[in-house]
C-alpha cells in the first residue's frame, strides 16, 4: 500500500532525525510543511504564517528527542502547530487583515473574493476549518490529510464534506446579504 | 453543484473536477505555501540556543543545587525515591484489604508496570508516584499501571474511582479509562468510571485535559465533565451549575434528539445558565454552527459582556483571539500556569 509505505518512510525519517540526521529532518520539513502551513493559516493572519511555520519546525527539532512514538510524528507536529498558533495570539494583539475584512458588495476582485472565502472558512467550526484549508488551500487530497495529520480517513472525509456544505451555505448567505 | 461522477473530487483531489471546489482551489491557491518552502535556518543554532539556556539555568541554580545535594545526602530515603522513581510505586492500605496482582497488599507494598491494584467494597489504598504525587484508590476500583518511567506516568482506571494530586509537569501523568483519556495539566482531580465508560471527572485544582479520538477538552478547577460510552466527550460545566442546566447539557451531549427537541433542550440550557456557565457555552462553540451557535453567543453575551474589541460578528465567525479574550472574562486563568498550584499537592 502506498499510504503504508509513506507512513513507514516518514517514521524512518523521524528516527533518523532524532538521531541527529539533518538531511532526514529537511525531508520531514518538505513533507510536512504544507500541513503545518494549513493548520496555522486556519488560525492566524496570513502574513504571519510563513514565519510561524519555521518556528514550529525549529521547536519540533528541539523537542524531537522527546517524541517516543515515531509513527505519531504527524499528529504530534500538528499539535505543536496548533499550540504555536494559540501562543501567537497571547503575544500579538489581534490585527485585522484583508482576509478578515468582509468583502464589499459589487467590489469583488479576485483578491477580495479570496479573502472573503478564507474568512468564511475560518468562521466554520474548528474541526472543519483545518481540513478544508488543507484541501482547498494546500491542495492536499483527503487520504494525504489523514496520513499527515494522523486523523482517521472517516473523520477527514466527514469533515471535508460537511465543511464544504457549510461553506457553500455561508458563501451563498453572504452573496444573498450582499444583494442591494 | 456536485454530480455523482465528481462526488469524490473533494476527497481524491483528482479525476473529474467539481466546478465549485475547483473554483475555490483556484481562488484560495494564492495562500498556498510556496514550493519549495523557504529553507529552515541552521538547525544546529536551535540546539545550541537550548544548550545556552540550559547552561544559564544551571549556573543560576548552582547554589540551590548544592543545597539540594546536601539535603539528599542527609536523607537517604529521598535519594532512593528520587533516583528510582520509575521502578516501582509504593502502595499502602488505607482501609480494608486491597489486592495487588491478586495478592493481599497488606500494610504496604509496591506496584510495578503492568501491575493491578484492586479494592473491594470495604477497602481503599494509596499509591505514591515517586515524589510527584499520590493517587487514592477508592472502594470497588481496579487500577492498572501502564507505564512508569521518569517523565511518563500512565495508569488505567478500568473501573471505580480515584483521586489524584500531582505536581508532575503537564501531560506526564496520564489516566486511561474505558472512554476518554485524562491528561493531568497540574494538579488535583477525581475520576470515576464504570466498565462501560460512564463516569465523571471533577477537577479540584489546576487543569485536566480529556481526549477521545481526535477531540480534546481542557477542564479547569471547579469544573467537571461527564463521561459516557458512545464516543462523545461531555461538555465541561462549572460544578455548582443548576441541576436543570446540567441535565440539559447532558441531553445535548449524549442524546440523539430531533431538531425540535434539541432546540427545546437548548432553550432550557440557556434559561438555566448563569454568567459563570458561559464557560460551557464557550466550549460548545468549538463545534456548534448555525442557529445553535447564534443562540449560544447571544445568550452568552447577555450573561457575560465581552471586553473591548470583541464583537458578536467576530465570535460568530470563530475569531480565536476574540474567543480567547472573552474566555478571559471568566477569570479562570491559563492552563500553562500549572506550577502555581503546587500547594494543592500537600496533604489536606
Amino acid at each position: 500500500m502506498q499510504a503504508e509505505a509513506i507512513r513507514s518512510r516518514n517514521a524512518g525519517l523521524v528516527v533518523a532525525a532524532r538521531a541527529g540526521d539533518r538531511g532526514a529532518f529537511d525531508e520531514l520539513y518538505r513533507n510536512y510543511a504544507r500541513m503545518v502551513h494549513g493548520i496555522l493559516l486556519a488560525r492566524v493572519p496570513h502574513d504571519a504564517v510563513e514565519d510561524l511555520v519555521q518556528e514550529v519546525f525549529l521547536q519540533a527539532f528541539r523537542q524531537l528527542p522527546r517524541l517516543r512514538d515515531a509513527p505519531a510524528f504527524g499528529g504530534w507536529l500538528a499539535a505543536v502547530a496548533r499550540n504555536r498558533a494559540r501562543d501567537h495570539f497571547r503575544r500579538v494583539r489581534p490585527s485585522s487583515e484583508l482576509s478578515d475584512v468582509h468583502a464589499a458588495p459589487g467590489n469583488l476582485t479576485a483578491e477580495v473574493e479570496a479573502a472573503a472565502a478564507l474568512s468564511a472558512i475560518r468562521g466554520l467550526p474548528e474541526a472543519y476549518r483545518e481540513t478544508l484549508i488543507l484541501r482547498l488551500v494546500e491542495g492536499m487530497s483527503g487520504p494525504e490529510i489523514a496520513e499527515r495529520t494522523g486523523l482517521a480517513h472517516g473523520s477527514v472525509r466527514v469533515n471535508l464534506h460537511r465543511g464544504m456544505k457549510l461553506l457553500r451555505e455561508r458563501l451563498k448567505g453572504r452573496s444573498t446579504h450582499a444583494e442591494p | 453543484m456536485q454530480s455523482p461522477e465528481n462526488q469524490d473530487y473533494l476527497w481524491e483531489a483528482a479525476g473529474p473536477a467539481d466546478a465549485e471546489v475547483a473554483r475555490m482551489e483556484q481562488l484560495l491557491g494564492r495562500y498556498r505555501l510556496g514550493e519549495p518552502p523557504r529553507p529552515l535556518p541552521p538547525l544546529e543554532t536551535a540546539r545550541e540556543w537550548e544548550r545556552f539556556v540550559w547552561s544559564r539555568t544551571f549556573r543560576a541554580a548552582a547554589f540551590a543545587g548544592a543545597l539540594a545535594l546536601l539535603l539528599l545526602w542527609i536523607a537517604p530515603w529521598t535519594i532512593r525515591r528520587v533516583a528510582e522513581p520509575g521502578d516501582a510505586w509504593p502502595a499502602r492500605t488505607l482501609a480494608g484489604a486491597p489486592r495487588i496482582n491478586g495478592h493481599p497488599l497488606g500494610a504496604a507494598g509496591e506496584l510495578h508496570a503492568g501491575g493491578l491494584l484492586e479494592t473491594d467494597r470495604a477497602s481503599q489504598a494509596e499509591v505514591r508516584i515517586g515524589l510527584m504525587g499520590r493517587v487514592t484508590v477508592f472502594p470497588d476500583s481496579l487500577l492498572r499501571v501502564v507505564e512508569m518511567r521518569a517523565g511518563r506516568y500512565r495508569m488505567a482506571l478500568e473501573r471505580g474511582k480515584i483521586s489524584a494530586r500531582t505536581l508532575a509537569p503537564p501531560f506526564t501523568f496520564v489516566v486511561d479509562t474505558p472512554g476518554p483519556t485524562a491528561y493531568d495539566v497540574g494538579c488535583a482531580f477525581t475520576l470515576e468510571t464504570d466498565e462501560s465508560g460512564s463516569g465523571l471527572l471533577r477537577v479540584t485544582s489546576g487543569w485536566v485535559q480529556l481526549e477521545l479520538d481526535d477531540r480534546e477538552v481542557l477542564i479547569p478547577a471547579g469544573a467537571a465533565s461527564l463521561l459516557r460510552p458512545g464516543g462523545n466527550l461531555g461538555t465541561p460545566y462549572i460544578e455548582d451549575a443548576s441541576e436543570s442546566f446540567r441535565s440539559a447539557l447532558a441531553r445535548l451531549d449524549f442524546e440523539q434528539q430531533d431538531p425540535a427537541a434539541r432546540a427545546a433542550t437548548l432553550a432550557d440550557l440557556l434559561a438555566a445558565a448563569r454568567p459563570r456557565d458561559v464557560f460551557s457555552f464557550q466550549e460548545m462553540l468549538r463545534t456548534s454552527s448555525g442557529v445553535e451557535r447564534r443562540r449560544l453567543i447571544d445568550r452568552g453575551l447577555e450573561l457575560l459582556p465581552p471586553p473591548d474589541g470583541v464583537t458578536r460578528a467576530g465570535l460568530l465567525r470563530g475569531d480565536e483571539s476574540m474567543m480567547h479574550a472573552w474566555q478571559q472574562q471568566l477569570g479562570i486563568g491559563e492552563a500553562k500556569r500549572w506550577w502555581v498550584h503546587w500547594r494543592d499537592i500537600l496533604p489536606q
